[in-house]
């Protein structure tokens, strides 16, 4: 087990660097920042001048390779925009996105697992149409129209929560469930057909003869063997909004990682950009190498 | 729906542990802003829509007043020298910083120094600090500065490119900590800020003269007008910048809410290539005759919604010298038709067009597309397409000979045209698609001419060359659309490319 981890940790560190020999180049594909922070005003030299003071005057492969020795120093830059070290920008927002993804991620697993297994045992009935038709729409339904029209319906006409911002736990419904929504519903559906298949594989048919109650097979037996597809899509969605989620955080003014990044891109903020995928890219792995973990426990056959 | 409520309660309390409620100052006021600032130091400006906060947080010598004019701030009064190059300035006395210490001409000579250290990479500092050779301290509150070379249009540009900064205090406490913690002499003093989430301000009761009505303003950055729309439907902003034309009216009707509607100095129009040696362009005729083609009054009615209004000139009549004695080029698509015949222009080709994507200028690509509409109509093929502003604003600079018209907007930060003048007009200039040699002659000396009615005359002359023999296809100036609520009393600052919140109440 240690060997493993200890592999899987090299391994990480390999995919880091690839990684960020990718967000240096396509950063740099996106234009040149100077002229995005000069303004319109701007003479010849003082664009000139802005180059050289951010270094981009230089080689790419100079360039680069001070890059990667300062991330290895635990330096991502500065930001161009704001002046300040880029990491702690990026860290700065952390705390909003991980708030965000985790209550949006517990919500959609609290609705979605339930039903999920209820339409799998209860096949045909009215639950499994019903989350049929929740998986279908759930995950047809564009993400800023549902913020919208949950903020027009429970904010501006209900007054129930407030439209937007970050403060009290109140600000944190209509974006979480905007934001769960969509995985609730991939969930509902991953859960149904993967017990579904769990349900007529042969070692429950094997307990039902033994006369084991249904409940302990299917919660204590079925769901633990249903559950390696599931929360392999967790962990993938989870680590999708880690890097932000872009749509939900605009429309709910939410102060987290997506929109920095946005700004930043459109701003040719490379060292923000580079800071902000480095430190999604690390989590993702780490959450990777977590799930490969959780693996061995839920199926003791997975043994590394 | 009840099952939403109720997993929503657990959902926030399980988060609860995250969270902190706000404290809630008297008589505080929120508005919903669509960008944020970048850095909060005011030799550090890097973009026009960052002065919604310096403009209330710091001041120079001379600024604009609630109206749009020209308007002594830190100075009462100045003296030019016959030759232009020395300006003597009285300074207001009694005036504090936001620290409680006292302002003076050493400030003046300091903020001079700072805005043009290399240290400090100012990106503005070439626009006026850079044009003054020095700052001499002649007593207290007199300071003279010296200029290598006329400069007229300095005093308009004091506002926004020479803000005030405090000596002592920077000295005190350092660059870095000043920069995140700024101090100036402004109605508002900085409280704090959340970078993409908020700006904390509180009146600042030592101002000299324009003490808010308000103790606490908080901007709120919400990026989605949508959302601002909501915001201000609830009550949650007492003021919601920037609403889209085509809801103003929608959201007015609320009983609660009032459309602020604010002349801008934000003007639209199609560039014209004239650059290439074989571009059909060059005929004036073939210009002219672009603007009769288009329908201007129509598009204000339906793709503006009203909140535009038909230039001369791209420029706001407010502008020195834009208030020229012509009418707004008529839709005539006859003419239009006779004048292109009589040039000889080239029907068969098609012309290639590029325009700004949305969301960063109100209806960019519908104003682009209907245009393009309209020139279809008299026989010229175009085909456009739409990029990002990074990349239209690298097309812009690029000059790129295979483009032979383009959607721009451009804002004057005030009513000197001389910021954009020389560098979008003038052949070579860092925008300029142009190629009227008489214009740029005037144009090199319009600096120079120290006194104003001269200057207003001279410029005058500029922008009616502008319309007779025209590089573009002029279309109009933008209003600002705001909300407030009711009970909030606001005036923004008119004809200025920002409000501001100096005259603001709550009742």
């Amino acid at each position: 087990m240690f060997t493993y981890i200890m592999r899987r940790l090299g391994q990480t560190i390999v995919t880091a660097l690839f990684v960020s020999v990718i967000v240096f180049s396509l950063a740099r594909l996106t234009g040149d920042p100077t002229i995005l922070i000069v303004p319109t005003e701007a003479t010849e030299e003082d664009i000139q001048f802005f180059r050289q003071q951010l270094g981009l005057d230089r080689p790419l492969y100079a360039q680069y390779w001070s890059f990667l020795t300062n991330v290895l120093q635990g330096d991502m830059g500065i930001s161009f925009r704001y002046r300040e070290p880029a990491l702690d920008l990026v860290l700065s927002r952390l705390p909003a996105t991980l708030e965000l993804a985790v209550i949006s991620m517990l919500l959609a697993t609290l609705i979605a697992v339930p039903i999920g297994v209820l339409a799998a045992v209860k096949r045909g009935s009215m639950i499994d149409t019903g989350t049929r038709w929740f998986a279908t729409i759930g995950q047809s339904t564009p993400t800023f129209w549902l913020g919208l029209m949950l903020i027009l319906v429970f904010s501006v006409d209900l007054g129930l929560f407030p439209t937007s911002g970050r403060g009290t736990i109140w600000h944190l419904v209509l974006p979480a469930i905007t934001l769960g929504w969509y995985s609730a519903a991939a969930i509902a559906r991953l859960t149904r057909s993967s017990m579904l298949e769990v349900m007529e594989s042969d070692f429950v048919k094997f307990e039902r003869l033994s006369g084991l109650p249904e409940r302990v097979i299917v919660l204590r037996h079925a769901l633990r063997n249903a559950a390696i597809p599931i929360i392999t899509y967790m962990a993938l969605q989870f680590g999708v909004l880690l890097s932000g989620a872009v749509v939900t955080e605009r429309v709910f003014a939410w102060p987290g990682i997506g929109q920095t990044v946005v700004a930043a891109i459109s701003m040719r903020d490379y060292p923000v950009i580079q800071a902000a995928v480095m430190v999604t890219a690390i989590l993702f792995l780490l959450l990777n190498l977590l799930v490969d973990l959780l693996y061995s426990w839920l199926d003791p056959r997975i043994r590394y | 729906m009840k099952w939403m409520l109720r997993a929503g309660a657990v959902a926030a309390l399980t988060a609860s542990f995250f969270l902190a409620l706000p404290a809630q100052a008297e008589s505080q006021v929120t508005a919903a802003i669509g960008i944020d600032v970048t850095s909060t130091d005011p030799h550090k400006i890097s973009g026009g829509g960052e002065y919604l906060f310096f403009s209330n947080v710091f001041e120079g010598l001379y600024g604009h007043d609630l109206k749009g004019d020209l308007a002594p701030q830190l100075a009462t009064s100045y003296e030019a020298s016959a030759d232009g190059l020395v300006y003597t300035f009285k300074l207001r006395e009694g005036v504090k910083f936001h620290n409680g210490e006292d302002f003076g001409a050493d400030d003046v000579r300091f903020s001079w120094q700072r805005s043009n250290d290399p240290e400090i990479k100012n990106p503005r500092a070439s626009i006026v600090t850079k044009k003054i050779e020095d700052v001499v301290i002649v007593d207290d509150h007199t300071v003279a500065f010296h200029l290598p070379e006329p400069n007229a249009s300095m005093i308009e540009n004091l506002g926004e490119f020479f803000m005030i900064v405090p000596k002592d205090h920077i000295e005190e406490v350092g660059n870095d900590h000043f920069s995140k913690n700024p101090v100036g002499t402004g109605p508002y003093k900085f409280l704090g800020r959340s970078i993409n989430e908020k700006i904390e301000l509180a009146a600042h009761e030592q101002h000299w003269g324009r003490v808010p009505g308000v103790d606490r303003l908080t901007l709120r950055i919400v990026p989605d007008a949508q959302t601002r729309i909501a915001m201000i439907r609830t009550g949650e902003a007492d003021i919601a910048l920037n609403v889209p034309p085509h809801q103003a009216k929608q959201v007015g009707a609320d009983p609660n809410i009032d459309i602020v509607v604010n002349p801008s100095f934000q003007n639209y129009f199609i560039n014209i290539n004239m650059l290439p040696e074989d571009s059909p362009f060059r005929d004036a005729r073939v210009r002219q005759a672009l603007n009769y083609a288009v329908d201007k009054k129509t598009l204000i009615d339906r793709v503006m919604f009203g909140y535009a209004t038909q230039s001369t000139a791209p420029c706001n009549r407010n502008v020195i010298g834009c208030d020229i004695d012509r009418e707004p080029y008529p839709y005539d698509p006859e003419k239009a038709k006779a004048l292109l015949e009589e040039a000889g222009f080239d029907f068969s080709k098609t012309y290639n067009t590029f325009g700004l994507a949305p969301g960063r200028a109100p209806q960019s690509k519908e104003v682009a597309e209907a245009t393009m509409f309209y020139l279809n109509q008299v026989g010229i093929k175009t085909s456009v397409e739409f990029l990002e502003y990074g990349a239209w604003l690298a097309r812009l600079r690029g000059k790129d000979p295979e483009f032979a018209l383009f959607w721009q907007n451009w804002t004057d930060y005030n009513a000197d045209p001389m910021g954009r003048l020389p560098r979008g007009i003038t052949k070579g200039g860092t925008y300029s698609w142009s190629d009227l040699p008489e214009v740029d002659q005037l144009i090199a000396k319009a600096d120079a001419i120290t006194d104003p009615d001269a200057r207003r005359e001279h410029l005058n002359k500029i922008f009616t060359m502008l319309y007779d023999d025209p590089p573009w296809i002029i279309l109009w100036t933008t209003d600002e659309v705001h909300a407030k609520r009711t009970n909030i009393d606001w005036q923004p600052r008119a004809n200025v490319s920002w409000p501001v919140f100096w005259k603001l109440s709550k009742n």
